[in-house]
C-alpha cells in the first residue's frame, strides 16, 4: 500500500488534473494563468465550518477559482452549513465514505480540477492574502509545495493557545524558506507533483501530510514555507480532548516511523528535542517504577527517584524556556503554560508509545487508522467510486450493503418474526402456523443453530426464510444472524419469539406498540408484570426474583421478568444488535447492553403457554453458570465503551 | 551449582530456543507468537550462562534460595502466556461466530437468488408447455 493507492496517474479519474500536467517536471504552473481548487475535509466542523469557506471564498482573485467540499458523514449541523454554500457556483460538496481525513482530502484531490490544490481544514481561518502569498512560493521552480504560518488564537481555552503557541514557536525557529515537511490544513500543492508522488496515505490517521511531504522530498521536489500565507487555527478545547488529540498524535507518529525508519530523529517542524521528549519520559516512568519497588523491597531507592526526578526536571526546564520565549514572543501568558500541559502531553505522547508496541507485540495487525480514531469505528458506506481500489483499513468481517430489494421500502406496519431453533423440530411446525395465523403476509425467519434433529429436514417445507448454522454459535449468534439478515432485507422492525412455543403469536401486537408509537427501541414481554397473571413457583422462579430485583436496581426501572426471550426490537435496536447482540444467555446482559447504549427498552406484560415440547434448557448447572455470566455483566457492561450502530 | 548444571542449563536453553526458531521456519509457529518464546528462550540462555543476575536478584528481593526466583519467574511468564492465549481464543471465536453467521446470511440469498430464479424461468415458459407438464 503506497500513496493511498493511486500511483503514477493511473486511479486520478473524473475530470482529474487538467492544464497542471503540461508543466512536467519543474515549477511552472504555480503562477501563470491558471487556477486554485481548495479542498475542504468536513467532519463535524458545525463550530467553525462557516468561517473557514467564507475566508475562503475570499480569496477568490479572478482566475478559475473553485472550492471542493467533502463531507466525511458529519453527524452535527456541518450539513447545515454547507447547504448555505450549495447555492455559490464555486462550491461543489462531495461526500466521503466515512474513512477518515486522509480519504476525504484523497477523494477531493481527485476531483479538483486546477493546477494548484490548496488543501485546507475545517477549522482553518485564512487571512487575507493568503491565497496569493502561496502562489507565489509555488512559481519558484521545484517547488511542490507550499505551507502557510499557523497564527496561534489570541482567545480561546487555555490548551488552544499552549497548542497554537508551541507551534507557532516551532515554526519561528525554522530558518530559510525551504523546509522537510508540509503540514496539512493550512498548504497549497502542484497537482502534478501530486500527481508524479502519489495521493495521501489513506491507511494513515495521522501524519498522512508527513508522509506526503517526505515522499515529495524523496522525488526532488523542494517544499517551502511561507511566513506571509498567515491563517489561525481553532485548536480543540480543554485538556482531556487536547490530550486524546496528542495520543493519536504520538501513536500516529509512530505508524510513520515505521513507515519511514529515516525520519526517527524528526522533521524540521517536529525536531529531535520534541522527540527525545518521549524516551526520556519512558525513561523517569521506569526508574520512578524501579524505585517504589526498590523501596518496596527495602533497599536503596533514592538513586532510581533521583535519576527520575532529574530527568522530569530536565524536561520541565525545556519547556519552561521555550514556553518563556513564547511568552515574551507572542506576548501571550499562557506560554507559562506550557510546563504543565506539556508534562502531560509527553505522558500522552509515552501511553501512545507502550500502546503501539504493545499492540505489535500482541500481534494485533497494524492498523495506523487508530492513531485518530474518531469515536464509534464506522464500518464504510455501500458506496464506491470509480478508480479508488478496494477499500483499505480495518473491515470488521462481511460488511454487506443492503440487499438489492431492501430499497423497496416496506409498510410501516411490517415485521419480521425472527425464530431462532435449537433441536425444537417437535414444536416448530406449530409456532410457525400459529404465527402465520395471526399475521398473514407477514415475513418468519428461522435461525436453525446446528440443530442434531429432524428441524434442517422440516425448514423448506415451512414455507419460511431459514438461516442454517453449520455450527452451534449459541442463541446470540444466532439473533445476530437473525437481525442483520432481516436489515439486509430492509425490515425495520423485528420481533423475536422462541421455537418452543411458549410465546403466543396474538400477543406480538403489545410488543409493537410501544416501538409503533416511538417510546422504546426495543421492547420485551414479561409474564410476572402486573396484568400479565402468571405466578411461577419454586427455586427458578426465587431465582429470577433475584435477578429481577438486580437488574431492576442497575437499570433503574422496573425489570419483572429478566430472562424472558419474547422481544421487539425497533430500528436503532436492530442497527446495534446485528453487530452486538450479547450472548450465552443472554437476554439480563441484553438489557444492561441496551441501556448502557442509550437505546430505551420498556417490558410489556404479555400472557405465555407453558412450552408446548421438549424441555428447558436451563439445567441446573446451567443455571448457576448463567447466574454468574449475570453478575459479571452487571459489572463490566456498565464499564464497556458505548458501541457505535453501523451505517443506516 | 557447579559446571555440569551450568552445562546442562545453557543445553537446555540452546536446544529450547532452536526449537522455537525452527518451529518458526517450518512455519508451524506464526512470527508474532514466537517473539514470546523467543525472548523466554534468551531470557533461560541469559540467566544460565550468568548465574550472578540471579543471586542478585534473589539478593535483592530478599528471597534466600536463588533457584526459587527462577521457579517464581517461571511461573509468572506461564500464567502471563496462558492469559494472552486466552484473549486470542476470545478473538479467534469472535471472529469464527462472525464466520458462521455471515456464511448462514450468505447461503440463505443465494438459495433464494436460486429460487427466484427458477420461478422466473418457469413463468417465461409457455403456456402450453406448462399445461403439459401439469397433465
Amino acid at each position: 500500500m503506497s500513496g493511498g493507492g493511486v500511483s503514477g496517474g493511473s486511479g486520478v479519474t473524473g475530470g482529474g488534473v487538467t492544464g497542471g500536467g503540461v508543466s512536467g517536471g519543474s515549477g511552472v504552473s504555480g503562477g501563470g494563468g491558471g487556477g486554485v481548487s481548495f479542498v475542504v475535509p468536513v467532519y463535524n466542523g458545525e463550530r467553525s465550518l462557516d468561517a473557514a469557506l467564507r475566508a475562503i471564498l475570499a480569496q477568490d482573485d479572478g482566475r478559475p477559482f473553485e472550492v471542493v467540499v467533502v463531507d466525511d458523514g458529519s453527524s452535527d449541523g456541518s450539513a447545515e452549513v454547507l447547504g448555505r454554500f450549495a447555492a455559490d457556483p464555486r462550491v461543489r460538496l462531495l461526500r466521503g465514505e466515512g474513512r477518515g481525513a486522509a480519504a476525504a482530502i484523497n477523494r477531493g484531490l481527485r476531483a479538483a480540477r486546477q493546477p494548484v490544490v490548496c488543501q485546507v481544514d475545517q477549522d482553518v481561518v485564512l487571512g487575507a492574502g493568503w491565497m496569493a502569498a502561496l502562489r507565489g512560493a509555488l512559481a519558484a521552480p521545484g517547488v511542490a509545495a507550499a505551507q502557510g504560518y499557523y497564527q496561534a488564537p489570541r482567545r480561546g481555552s487555555l490548551c488552544s493557545r499552549v497548542m497554537g503557541l508551541d507551534l507557532e514557536l516551532r515554526y519561528s525557529r525554522i530558518g530559510g524558506g525551504t523546509l522537510d515537511h508540509v503540514c496539512t490544513g493550512n498548504s497549497a500543492y502542484r497537482a502534478d507533483a501530486l500527481r508524479r508522488v502519489g495521493l495521501l496515505d489513506e491507511t494513515l490517521g495521522y501524519g498522512y501530510d508527513n508522509d506526503l511531504s517526505y515522499r515529495l522530498v524523496r522525488a526532488g521536489y523542494r517544499l517551502a514555507f511561507c511566513r506571509e500565507a498567515r491563517s489561525v487555527h481553532r485548536w480543540r478545547d480543554g485538556l482531556w480532548p487536547y490530550l486524546r488529540q496528542q495520543y493519536g498524535a504520538g501513536y500516529g507518529r509512530l505508524d510513520l516511523v515505521a513507515k519511514h525508519p529515516e525520519r526517527a530523529g524528526g522533521d524540521d517542524v517536529s525536531g529531535w528535542r520534541m522527540i527525545l521528549h518521549v524516551p526520556a519520559t519512558l525513561a523517569a516512568l521506569a526508574a520512578s517504577a524501579a524505585g517504589a519497588l526498590a523501596a518496596l523491597a527495602g533497599t536503596a531507592w533514592r538513586p532510581w527517584m533521583l535519576f527520575a526526578a532529574g530527568v522530569a526536571a530536565l524536561l520541565a526546564l525545556d519547556r519552561f524556556i521555550a514556553g518563556l520565549e513564547a511568552a515574551l514572543r507572542f506576548r501571550d501568558r499562557a506560554g507559562l503554560a506550557f510546563v504543565p500541559i506539556h508534562l502531560l502531553r509527553d505522558l500522552a505522547w509515552t501511553a501512545a508509545l507502550l500502546a503501539w508496541f504493545g499492540r505489535r507485540l500482541a500481534g494485533g495487525a497494524p492498523r495506523p487508522g487508530l492513531s485518530m480514531a474518531r469515536g464509534p469505528a464506522r464500518a464504510p458506506a455501500a458506496v464506491s467510486f470509480p478508480g479508488l481500489g478496494p477499500a483499505v483499513g480495518p473491515v470488521p468481517g462481511l460488511s454487506l450493503g443492503l440487499a438489492p430489494d431492501a430499497a423497496a421500502g416496506r409498510p410501516p406496519d411490517d415485521f419480521l418474526t425472527v425464530v431462532p431453533a435449537r433441536n425444537e423440530a417437535a414444536s416448530l411446525p406449530q409456532v410457525v402456523a400459529e404465527v402465520r395465523r395471526a399475521w398473514p403476509g407477514r415475513e418468519i425467519l428461522v435461525v436453525d443453530d446446528a440443530s442434531g434433529d429432524p428441524t434442517p429436514v422440516l425448514l423448506p417445507g415451512l414455507g419460511v426464510r431459514w438461516l442454517r448454522f453449520g455450527q452451534h454459535l449459541g442463541l446470540g449468534g444466532a439473533l445476530r444472524a437473525g437481525l442483520r439478515y432481516a436489515r439486509r432485507r430492509g425490515h425495520h422492525t423485528v420481533v423475536r419469539l422462541d421455537a418452543d412455543g411458549q410465546h403466543p403469536a396474538d400477543q406480538i401486537g403489545r410488543l409493537l406498540a410501544p416501538i409503533r408509537a416511538g417510546l422504546a427501541d426495543a421492547v420485551h414481554g414479561s409474564r410476572f408484570a402486573a396484568g400479565a397473571g402468571s405466578r411461577g413457583h419454586g427455586l427458578r422462579r426465587l431465582g429470577q426474583r433475584l435477578l429481577a430485583g438486580l437488574l431492576s436496581g442497575v437499570t433503574g426501572r422496573e425489570v419483572s421478568d429478566p430472562t424472558s426471550g419474547f422481544w421487539a426490537f425497533g430500528p436503532a435496536a436492530l442497527r446495534v444488535l446485528g453487530e452486538h447482540h450479547p450472548t450465552g444467555y443472554p437476554e439480563p446482559e441484553l438489557l444492561l447492553f441496551l441501556r448502557r447504549n442509550g437505546l430505551r427498552v420498556a417490558e410489556v406484560p404479555v400472557t405465555m403457554r407453558r412450552r408446548a415440547a421438549g424441555t428447558t434448557s436451563l439445567t441446573a448447572p446451567r443455571t448457576a453458570l448463567a447466574l454468574l455470566r449475570v453478575l459479571l455483566a452487571l459489572v463490566v457492561v456498565p464499564l464497556r465503551a458505548r458501541v457505535g450502530p453501523s451505517p443506516p | 551449582m557447579n559446571a555440569t548444571v551450568q552445562i546442562v542449563a545453557v543445553v537446555v536453553s540452546l536446544g529450547f530456543l532452536l526449537a522455537v526458531l525452527e518451529l518458526v521456519r517450518r512455519r508451524r509457529l506464526t512470527e508474532e507468537y514466537s517473539f514470546l518464546w523467543i525472548g523466554f528462550a534468551l531470557l533461560l540462555l541469559v540467566l544460565s550462562l550468568w548465574r550472578e543476575i540471579l543471586h542478585a536478584v534473589a539478593r535483592w528481593l530478599g528471597v534466600y534460595y536463588p533457584p526459587a526466583v527462577l521457579l517464581l519467574a517461571l511461573l509468572f511468564f506461564v500464567f502471563v502466556a496462558s492469559l494472552y492465549f486466552s484473549v486470542v481464543i476470545s478473538r479467534q471465536r469472535r471472529q469464527i461466530e462472525r464466520l458462521v453467521e455471515d456464511f448462514a446470511i450468505l447461503a440463505a440469498e443465494v438459495r433464494e437468488a436460486r429460487q427466484q430464479e427458477d420461478a422466473a424461468r418457469e413463468a417465461r415458459e409457455a403456456p402450453e408447455v406448462r399445461e403439459a407438464r401439469k397433465s
